[in-house]
Formats: structure tokens, sequence, C-alpha cells
């Protein structure tokens, strides 16, 4: 037991009397002295708000360059024109550390803060914009103009998606803070572990055949398409069909599953959620997870049928993992989106069960994208999903390096949404069990 | 001169503050947490309907009333003591306890707890009912955010406790929920932090079962951990917490030493009964 009780009184000749009574000893708990403390993580945190400037800048960048030569309408000078020297990332670094060089001395003058409130940071963003133009002014004068003005909308786009918007949801929530949820979340990764191990056991615990099951069920899928395909239904293709559309299904069955997996991740545990509190993007995870050793076993199926068809794993397969990851931060930001959204408002599962309708007939699955008229094929250009399929479609059949001019979008769309989605469902989180 | 003496005042508060504040590790201010009565989602019919009630200037609907499950809440917690909570039916003990745990979010006040703590709520909930016992052994206190490798050395105390040994390679679907709950027990309190909340555990089993729980609160107590109970067996209290906090319609009506409270407490009780006999 340790309490100080203490009185003053000022006594009339002016002095102050002062009566500590009874003060114990002082222990400091061990807890507060391990727990790390803010400001031991403040200048790591400012770099980090540096690299974020920057790499909002480069993604703008790429995403510019993406428009000015793949898309119809961005062509505005010569197809062989060089969209992105080197020298822009020295000038983006530069814009960057500019930037914030100012924005220091500034807030130096007033008062002295180290890290920046999201509102300024996108202030210092704008800076950065601007000083990256004037640079490109004047250490590139062959860069295109209308590239810099592509440049410009998508960096603050951009901004104001990663930067913004982050920072305005919900403010009172605990677990706003990514940079601290991703520690507890990395604590939490032996829960993720073994709690996929026990879903994927309990999954084919009461068959006959067991975990089998698990390598006979894509095996048998592929049987049944490659039945389809090749006996009934000829399509005319310079592949064999079952080869051409096997590939692309394979990716979309990832996005797929782990759209309609992760909405229900959530509803689908909601007693524990009630009782237990632990990391809830564990769930979400979770339903990846397991979507991702589908793919990895269908896989398996892939090399298979396409080796019956005489098309086997070529060297350029070292993509395959790099595509797979733009895909699954484009999928696992959604999720994350999605399986909070779906708690707010309850319509969403059925919105988005026509939406993935209509996205799976625009995603160049069924049908190769020169079959698509000239004026549409600007919708195949913006879809993420479509181009890191026909990414995969080029490196698996047709055993070409995937064309980086085109990848450029999905990375940087990705990323962005798997930030979003992820802040979003942080800023959420505390709600959930309110929410049956 | 007063202004000199407000100064030195305030600081010698400000230390002394400092000092409580180094000892205490659940502190709970202004915690209210605010529910709607009825169905709060917005639909369109709803949203229709009152359109149409409010053109026609009548009350709209009252199915926004907001009801208070904790109002005003405000009390600390020091290190190694062991604090019971009591209160009627729906007065919000168990809301309380998620708030604390981290579960639930207040709808305003502050609440800080510092060190690891866990919650002993739902002991059935994390398991998976195709798995054997030992594994969800593991599952379940991973949740509690304890690392399989950790369990390894505990497992066999884990199952003795639980008094499950003959079964514990069978499914927890073909437990007896008993059993589920005695394993759930076992888990959490092998694995517990330095901060426990605890809701109705010690009615987990049969009599036997029910006194080696409060042998091992007894222990944990001893260790110098810091607990929360939440209970309805008041013959329990005395024993193992020292003060009580007696929540009354969401607001603390009392927080002091077991015994007064208790009293109070038994006092209300009595009359109610009285009420509800009709005398």
């Amino acid at each position: 037991m340790c309490y100080a009780e203490t009185c003053a009184r000022p006594v009339p000749d002016g002095f102050v009397k002062i009566e500590i009574l009874a003060i114990g000893h002082i222990e400091m708990p061990m807890s507060s002295l391990a727990l790390p403390t803010l400001t031991a993580r403040l200048p790591k945190r400012r770099l980090a708000q540096m690299v974020a400037n920057l790499l909002i800048l480069i993604g703008a960048h790429l995403i510019a360059v993406q428009i000015r030569l793949r898309i119809p309408w961005g062509l505005a000078l010569g197809p062989e024109y060089d969209g992105q020297p080197i020298g822009m990332y020295v000038v983006f670094i530069g814009a960057v550390d500019l930037a914030y060089g100012m924005a220091w001395i500034v807030a130096r003058a007033k008062r002295p803060r180290r890290i920046l409130a999201p509102h300024k940071q996108f202030r210092v963003l704008i800076v950065a914009i601007g000083l990256a133009w004037a640079g490109a002014l004047v250490f590139l004068p062959d860069l295109s103009q209308l590239q810099m003005a592509y440049f410009t909308v998508t960096a603050v786009v951009l901004g104001v998606c990663v930067i913004v918007w982050p920072g305005r949801i919900n403010r009172g929530a605990t677990g706003r803070d990514v940079y601290t949820a991703l520690i507890r979340l990395w604590a939490a990764r032996p829960l993720l572990g073994l709690w996929l191990r026990l879903n994927i056991q309990s999954r084919y615990s009461q068959t006959v055949l067991g975990i089998l099951w698990i390598v006979l069920l894509p095996l048998a899928t592929s049987g049944v398409l490659a039945l389809a395909f090749s006996q009934f239904l000829r399509v005319k293709s310079d592949v064999p069909f079952i080869v051409f559309f096997f590939c692309a299904l394979l990716m979309w069955g990832l996005f797929n599953q782990g759209i309609f997996n992760g909405m229900g991740a959530i509803r689908a545990r909601m007693e524990l959620i009630r009782q237990v509190a632990f990391p809830r993007e564990v769930l979400v995870l979770l339903a990846i997870g397991e979507a991702l050793i589908d793919l990895f076993f269908t896989l398996i199926a892939l090399i298979i049928v396409n080796a019956l068809h005489g098309i086997w794993p070529n060297a350029q397969w070292v993509y395959l993992p790099a595509l797979i990851g733009i895909l699954l931060c484009l999928t696992l930001g959604l999720m994350f989106f999605l399986s909070s959204l779906s708690l707010l408002v309850r319509d969403i599962p059925q919105l988005v069960s026509v939406v993935m309708q209509l996205l799976f007939y625009l995603t160049p699955i069924l049908y190769p994208v020169d079959a698509i008229p000239e004026r549409f094929r600007f919708i195949v250009l913006l879809n993420p999903v479509g181009l890191v399929i026909q990414a995969v479609r080029e490196v698996v059949i047709y055993a070409r390096p995937p064309d980086p001019l085109t990848l450029y979008y999905p990375i940087v769309v990705g990323l962005t949404l798997l930030y979003m989605g992820y802040a979003f469902f942080k800023a959420n989180e505390e709600r959930f069990a309110d929410l049956t | 001169m007063t202004a000199i003496t407000q100064k030195i005042q305030a600081g010698i508060r400000e230390e002394a503050a400092q000092h409580r504040a180094a000892e205490a590790v659940i502190i709970a201010e202004q915690v209210t947490k605010q529910y709607v009565r009825a169905e709060a989602r917005a639909s369109l019919r709803h949203e229709a309907l009152n359109l149409v009630r409010r053109a026609l200037r009548r009350p709209t609907e009252l199915h926004a009333q907001p009801f208070n499950a904790l109002q005003n809440v405000t009390f600390t917690i020091n290190r190694g003591e062991s604090v019971a909570v009591i209160g009627r039916n729906g007065s919000g003990k168990t809301t309380l306890l998620r708030i604390l745990s981290g579960i639930l979010k207040p709808s305003s006040g502050r609440v800080e707890v510092r060190g690891r703590s866990s919650a002993l709520i739902g002991l059935s909930a994390g398991f998976l009912p195709e798995m054997t016992g030992r594994k969800n052994i593991y599952l379940n206190a991973a949740l509690f955010g304890t690392p399989p490798r950790q369990i390894d050395p505990i497992l066999d105390d884990i199952i003795d406790f639980a008094e499950i040994r003959p079964f514990i390679d069978t499914p927890v679907k073909n437990y007896s929920s008993g059993m589920v709950l005695r394993l759930g027990f076992s888990v959490a309190v092998h694995i517990l932090p330095d901060i426990v909340f605890i809701d109705e555990a010690l009615s987990v089993g049969d009599a036997a079962f029910q006194e080696k729980c409060v042998d091992r609160m007894a222990r944990l107590k001893a260790e110098g951990r810091t607990l929360l109970f939440v209970s309805h067996d008041l013959s329990r209290i005395p024993g193992l917490c020292e003060r009580t906090l007696w929540l009354h319609k969401g607001r603390l009506r009392m927080d002091g030493p077991t015994p007064i409270v208790l009293e109070e407490y038994e006092d209300l009780m009595r009359r109610i009964a009285a009420e509800g006999r009709g005398e």
C-alpha cells in the first residue's frame, strides 16, 4: 500500500507550511517500464513519414508513366518516348527532403514537434509535388509535361487516400495507429499459424479421405474442366482452351475466395469477438491464408493439366510469386474493407455478389484481350485484377516475362488499398463487438 | 502570497497523484456505455416511415432512445489488489469487464489498463469443435496471447487440472458442457498475466472443482496478481477480495471494504425480496 497525503496551509506571516503525511515507499510498476515509450520511437516514425511521402511520389510517377504509355488516350508524344528517366527518382528524393527541411524550419520557429499531424504531412506532400515538378522542369526538360500533369493529379489523390483519409476516420479509436497495430499483429503470428493449420485440418476431419481432399478436390475440378472444354466445347484459340482458361481461373479463384470468405470472416466468429480480446485482423488473414493454401494445391493441378497439353513450367515462373503477391495485396485490402463494412451496412454481401459477377465478365478470363472492341479496351486496362491475370497468363502459357509497364498500376493500387483497408479495419475494430 | 501557496499546493498534489498513479494498474474515469433500446440499424423502411411521420408532424418513432448500461463509473485499482464487482442482473457488471479487457469501447470516458491483462469471460468460445482437446488447448492459449512453445511444459498440468485426461484426444464436440468449461478455465488459469478479469468463472463444474478453482484464485492472489471478479456467489467473495464495487443500474453505488458493501447489498436484496412478496 502506498499513498501520500499532502496538505499545505498558508500561515499568517507569509510563509508556507507544508506537511507531507505518510509517504510510503514508491514503486514503479514493471509493466510501465517494459512498455516502449513513444519518445523512443519518434525519430523512426519521422523517417517513416518521409519515406511514405517519397513512396507516394514514386507510386504516382509509376501510374503516370503507365497512363501515358499504355492507355490509348494517354499517348501524347511518340511511343518510343522514355517516360521514366533515372534522374526522376533523384528529383523525388531531393523534393521530399527539401519539403521536409522547409517544414522542419517552419515548425522549429514555432514549436519543436518532430512528427507531423496527417494534415501537415499532406501539406508537406503538396509542397514536395510542386518541388518535384519544378525539379523536373529544370533538370529533365525532355520529360513530357502531360505526364507530369498525370503525376500531379495521381499524387494528390494518393495523398488523400493514404494520409488524409486514414487520419480522419474515427479519431477516437485506439487502434488507429497502424504502426502499433502491426507490432501487435506480429506478436499474434503463432495464433495465426496454429489457427490456420487447425482450420485446414478440421475442414476435412469428418471425411473418409481426410486431408487427401485438399489435393484431390482441385484435381477433380480441373478434370471436369478439361473434359468439358477439350471434348464437348471446342473453342478455337492458339493454345488449348483449357490451358488458356485455367491459369486465369486460378488467379480469379484466389480473388473470389478471398473476397467472399473475408466478407464473412468477422460475422462467422461473432461469438468469439464478443468474448475474447485478440487482434481481429487475424480472422481476415485466416481467410486469405486458406485461399492461398487452396491456390497452392490448385497450382499443382494446373501444372499437371498444362503438362498434358505439352506446356511445362518455364524459367519465367520466377515472376509468379511476385504476381500472386500483387493480387494478394489487392484482395487483402478489399477484404479488410468488406469484412468491417459488411457489419456496418448489412446490404454489402448482396451488392458484392452482383459486383463480383460483373467483374468476372469484365476481366479477361474466358476471352483474350484482343477479343474486346478497341473502344472498350481501356476497361481492361483500368482493372488491376485483369492486368495481373493477363501477366500471369503471359508467364504461364507463353513463357514471356510480364510487361512492367502494365503492372505499375496494380502494384500501387494494391498497396494503397491494403493500407487504406487496414486503417479502416483498425479504426472500426472496437465497434465489432457491439455490431452483432 | 496566496498564488505561491496555490502553486506549491498544486505541485504537491500533482506529485502525490503521480505516486498514486505509479501504483494504479486499472484506471476507469467516467466510463459510460450507451446502447440504443431497439433496432438501431437504419433501414429504408424505417427512414421512409420517419419521413412520412415528420411530414405529418407526428412524433417520430422512439426506437433510438438511449440506454446507459454504464454511467460515469470511476474507480482505480492498485497493483496486487483483488476486487469483487457485485450487482443485480443487468447492472452492467459484464459490460464493465468487457470494456476493461478491450473487447468493447466505452461510449465516453477513459479506461487505462497498465500491463498485460486477460479476461475469463467466454471460456468455450475459442474452441474448434472438430479438433481434439489437446489441439484446442494450444489454440485457446494462443488466443490469450501465449505461444505454443510456452504451453508444452505445462500441458500436463492443464490436462490434470481440468480432470479430462482420458478424453484429451477426443474431439471437443463430444465433450459435455462441463468438460468444455473446465478445459477452458484450466487453460486460462495456467497462462494468466498480471491482471485478470474473471466473470462468474467460479461457477464452473461441480462443488469439488469449484473448491479447486477457489484455491487457485487464492494462489493467484498470493502471487501478487491484480484480480477483478464479477460474481453472484456472495459467499465466496469475503475470502478472496478485500474490496468490493457495487454497480446498480449502471452506476457505481458503493466502493469500499467487502464486509460493509456486502452488508448494504444484502440489505437491499432483502428489501427487494420483501417488496416482491408484497409485504
